[in-house]
């Protein structure tokens, strides 16, 4: 049986390499301007495009021209590399073996994986899932097909495309609900991307499925597709949607309308004869008509005419498989047994090949059939063994799928009951322990409170903990601050000494520097205080005001006026309070027309609310407050000042006198600026 | 010879900065000393100095105010200072000059020099119009900063910065709007200059631009700015930078 199966084979290859050979010679042109094409990008583009063009490379020859110009292109990267390898994977894909065209197209999908953006990548994914597809493994075919969906979904061109050959997969693996969705994607993005020809072919599949599922009005669906296929001005396509229509139109019963149709396409075959495709089509469509209203020897002769030419334009697939098996289908019809069992041996070789289970059984029934005729009953018997096997692999196929809808059913249905038990059982020991709760409920409820008593007394605790560390962190810092020298002071005044030491003046160089060294150590020993003297702060300040008198040759008078009643060796005064105050009015508020300079610092006791308090003045006779401008390191001194109080003070402001208080001295006959604090008196 | 003047309220840096001008810097000429900011502009007008020694804190102003009655100044300025964090913040952002008192004379000599070398009034304008955006700002928010580069300065607003990327002796800096600029300055004087701009140095060599943040990745211990770009945060900064975010 094999040998004459081969014997067949090569007859039928002999006839389409003559075939091909007169077709072959009108191509041949094209190839005159792909020589005027300078880049190897433009070229590339070129030899890619009529390598998958299914009529040019059908011809051996064209194949073998494509390879001799693929070779002499000189590939400036990997990248180019890897498109010739894609390209190389087309030109052999009729003749060589998958292996070899596996590899050509997995180098170029590898390498092309790099770039990911570039065109060629999405092509070489479809090329990998389109042969996988013919190869039969659904796995492979998915992968390679999602992938060049993802890959097309971020280019956006070729969307509908993309969709559709997901669509189509799984639409041949039986998968329809998958198929459904991917199919009406591509229609969405077919019509979105004018892609045309892919909304035609989606609408036809969609169609196709619910004529299976007899579940929607099919027809609407047929119509659409060819409308789209008119839309595409491309007559294969048209032809391919008329023949659909016309079978459906056949299923209905309207033969004279499918008559019609099939005279149409005959006419578009006739306006473009050359046109393999045309023709194809043509043929396919004439033998369905005939095969559908009995004409069995009009049948075989388009079938037969069909398999010449559709044999030599696609790869020996399972679609052909099936076409073997319509003429085999035919020839018994027309009681030609003996050439059916030829006919129908090439469609089983090609089912296995190709594992395509429907068209095995088909084939097998035929067989059975044919060998029933000629009374061959050890090969009836063969075959239908073999139709009984694979009766029960598509049952199995089938029944997989029940098998486990009613397998998840049980489980369901299964733990639904079990729950249900359970309930029976908690419903039973509650009634039991009911009593024996209500006693519980009190104990929880003691828990519970007890619990929420610990809790917000931890919340609380760690609240003020928290407070009381900003706090602590607030007073040192201000602490930290005040308790230093104004470093802008110490900065000029650094100055002044040098100034003094370029003017040689060494014997005021020598005093400052020693009244600087002195004021600054006082300030030292008076931080790490918490409270300083009245005699302590009044010898600081005098100090600092000769300092500033001597370093800017001024001459500031610095009146004390000290109320007897007030202890002066008494710590009462926090450190370097005063001492900003009389800074800002050294610097502020006095202006050249100011001739006699004096700063008053007077400190007297008060009561209170049954409390002392020291109150401290002080006074300038310079500009006043208001005419000066309020620069940023002024208003800051005051405000720390002002902090500085506020800290020493209780926290029940209503039994305390106004703490911090500036006044404006400016009359008519005089000026200046009196701030007063009041702080406890320990 | 360098026309020069020099406004400071206090007579004791007046009397030190002349006498190191005399010692140091015989080829600058000074025309005058003003001790008050009104002084120093009739003085300024007066005699039409090349170059200014300007106090910051004059008494009961900014020294920066000098350039509202000079809005289009011909002269160059040198600001003195002794310790005023914010408006020497300001100065550093313009890169203008800038001398801390007690003067250094080497740091002096410096300054004249570079006023010799390089007279460019546009380029000070546009310095001095950072400087006020900058110090007028009573936030103590830094608008723009003056970014020095191989052939000049860069002027760019902090809200453009995406984050800076330290290289050694010079700092890449990467803007919103997708540009990358190279700047002199190492990473740790941008740091010091903008880690109070919501600037934060989350890494050895990365400041980033807090408000371009997109994403901070919990396992890696990595952020993602707004460009895609990945930034480390050392394991070191890891607490502090997360409790940035915790106050929100």
């Amino acid at each position: 049986m094999k040998i004459e199966h081969i014997k067949y084979f090569s007859l039928f290859l002999l006839f389409l390499f003559f075939n091909q050979k007169i077709r072959g010679k009108e191509k041949n042109t094209v190839l005159l301007k792909y020589n005027d094409l300078s880049n190897n990008t433009a070229k590339l583009d070129y030899l890619y495009k009529l390598s998958i063009d299914p009529i040019y490379k059908s011809n051996t020859e064209n194949q073998k021209k494509l390879r001799t110009e693929i070779i002499k292109i000189k590939p400036a990267n990997e990248e180019e590399q890897a498109v010739i390898n894609l390209i190389k994977g087309h030109t052999i894909y009729f003749e060589d073996s998958v292996p070899k065209i596996k590899q050509y197209f997995l180098n170029a999908y590898h390498v092309l994986k790099k770039v990911p953006s570039g065109k060629y990548y999405a092509l070489s994914l479809d090329a990998l899932g389109t042969l996988y597809f013919e190869l039969g493994n659904k796995d492979s075919t998915q992968y390679y097909r999602e992938l060049a969906l993802k890959q097309t979904l971020q280019t956006k061109a070729g969307l509908a495309e993309a969709y559709f050959n997901l669509g189509d997969q799984n639409y041949y693996f039986s998968n329809l609900p998958d198929a459904i969705i991917n199919l009406k994607k591509s229609v969405e993005a077919g019509i979105r991307t004018k892609d045309y020809e892919h909304t035609a072919l989606a609408f036809k599949f969609l169609s196709l499925i619910y004529r299976d599922q007899k579940t929607f009005d099919y027809m609407v669906l047929c119509d659409s597709s060819l409308s789209f296929a008119y839309k595409t001005n491309d007559n294969v396509q048209i032809t391919e949607a008329l023949y659909y229509k016309m079978q459906c139109l056949i299923l209905l019963n309207k033969q004279k309308d499918a008559f019609n149709i099939l005279n149409l396409i005959e006419d578009y075959n006739k306006k473009e004869s050359s046109n393999l495709l045309l023709t194809i089509n043509f043929n396919k469509a004439a033998a369905f008509y005939y095969s559908e209203t009995g004409d069995v020897k009009k049948t075989i002769f388009y079938l037969q005419k069909n398999h010449v030419l559709t044999g030599s334009i696609s790869r020996k697939s399972g679609k052909t498989g099936r076409g073997y098996n319509n003429l085999g289908n035919a020839c018994i019809d027309d009681k030609q047994y003996e050439l059916a069992v030829k006919y129908l041996d090439t469609a089983i070789w090609l089912g296995q090949k190709y594992n395509d289970q429907t068209l095995l059984w088909f084939a097998y029934d035929n067989m059975v059939r044919a060998y029933r005729q000629l009374n061959d009953y050890k090969n009836e018997a063969i075959y239908f063994r073999k139709l009984w096997d694979i009766n029960d692999t598509i049952l199995k196929i089938e029944n997989q799928g029940k098998i486990a809808e009613f397998e998840t059913r049980l489980n369901l249905e299964r733990k639904n009951t079990s729950i249900k038990n359970l309930n029976v059982e908690k419903s039973l020991n509650q009634a039991t322990i009911s009593n024996y709760k209500k006693t519980q409920i009190i104990y929880y409820i003691i828990a519970i409170m007890m619990l929420f008593i610990l809790f917000t007394t931890i919340l609380f605790f760690r609240q003020k903990n928290k407070t009381q560390k900003i706090l602590a962190q607030q007073s040192n810092e201000i602490t930290r601050l005040q308790t230093q020298m104004n470093p802008h002071f110490i900065f000029n005044a650094l100055t002044s000494l040098q100034s003094f030491v370029l003017k040689d003046d060494k014997h005021k160089a020598v005093s400052s520097i020693t009244q600087l060294a002195k004021l600054m150590r006082m300030t030292l020993m008076n931080s790490e205080k918490e409270f300083i003297t009245v005699d302590q702060e009044l010898e600081y300040l005098n100090m600092y005001i000769a300092f500033e008198n001597q370093r800017n040759n001024e001459n500031i008078n610095f009146i004390t006026n000290i109320a007897e009643e007030i202890e002066t060796d008494n710590p009462c005064i926090p450190p370097m309070l005063i001492q900003p105050l009389i800074e800002n009015a050294i610097k502020h508020a006095f202006t050249n027309n100011i001739i006699t300079r004096q700063i008053k610092l007077s400190m007297a006791l008060m009561q209170f609310h049954e409390q002392k308090f020291l109150k401290i003045i002080v006074e300038d006779n310079g500009v006043g407050f208001e005419t000066k401008d309020n620069t940023s390191h002024q208003s800051k001194a005051m405000a720390i000042c002002k902090q500085r109080i506020d800290n020493l003070s209780p926290k029940n402001k209503s039994d305390y006198p106004e703490n911090f208080v500036i006044k404006n001295l400016n009359t008519e006959m005089e000026t200046g600026t009196q701030i007063t604090l009041t702080i406890p008196y320990l | 010879m360098i026309r020069a003047v020099l406004i400071d309220d206090e007579s004791s840096c007046r009397e030190a900065l002349s006498l190191l001008l005399k010692e140091f810097c015989p080829q600058v000429e000074l025309l005058g000393m003003a001790g008050s900011l009104p002084e120093g502009i009739n003085l300024i007008r007066e005699k039409k100095p090349e170059l200014v020694f300007l106090d910051v804190e004059l008494k009961n102003h900014l020294g920066f105010k000098l350039f509202e009655s000079f809005p289009n100044a011909n002269f160059h300025v040198v600001f003195c200072t002794a310790h005023e964090k914010y408006a020497l913040q300001a100065i550093k952002t313009s890169c203008l000059e800038y001398l801390l008192k007690p003067i250094d004379p080497v740091e002096l000599m410096n300054a004249v020099d570079k006023f010799k070398r390089t007279v460019n009034r546009e380029l000070n304008q546009k310095k001095v119009d950072v400087l006020l955006e900058n110090a007028g700002n009573a936030s103590q928010v830094l608008n723009k900063i003056a970014v020095p580069t191989s052939d000049g300065y860069f002027f760019i607003n902090t809200s453009d910065i995406l984050y800076f990327e330290g290289d050694g002796k010079y700092t890449n800096m990467f803007t919103n709007k997708g540009d990358k600029i190279v700047s002199s300055k190492n990473l740790g004087e941008f740091e010091e200059l903008l880690s109070h701009q919501n600037f934060f140095r989350c890494h050895k060599s990365w400041l980033i631009n807090l408000n371009y943040i997109k994403k901070y990745m919990r396992g890696d211990g990595q952020v993602i700015m707004s460009n895609d770009k990945l930034v480390d945060v050392s394991i070191r900064k890891k607490e502090e930078f997360l409790k940035l975010f915790d106050r929100a």
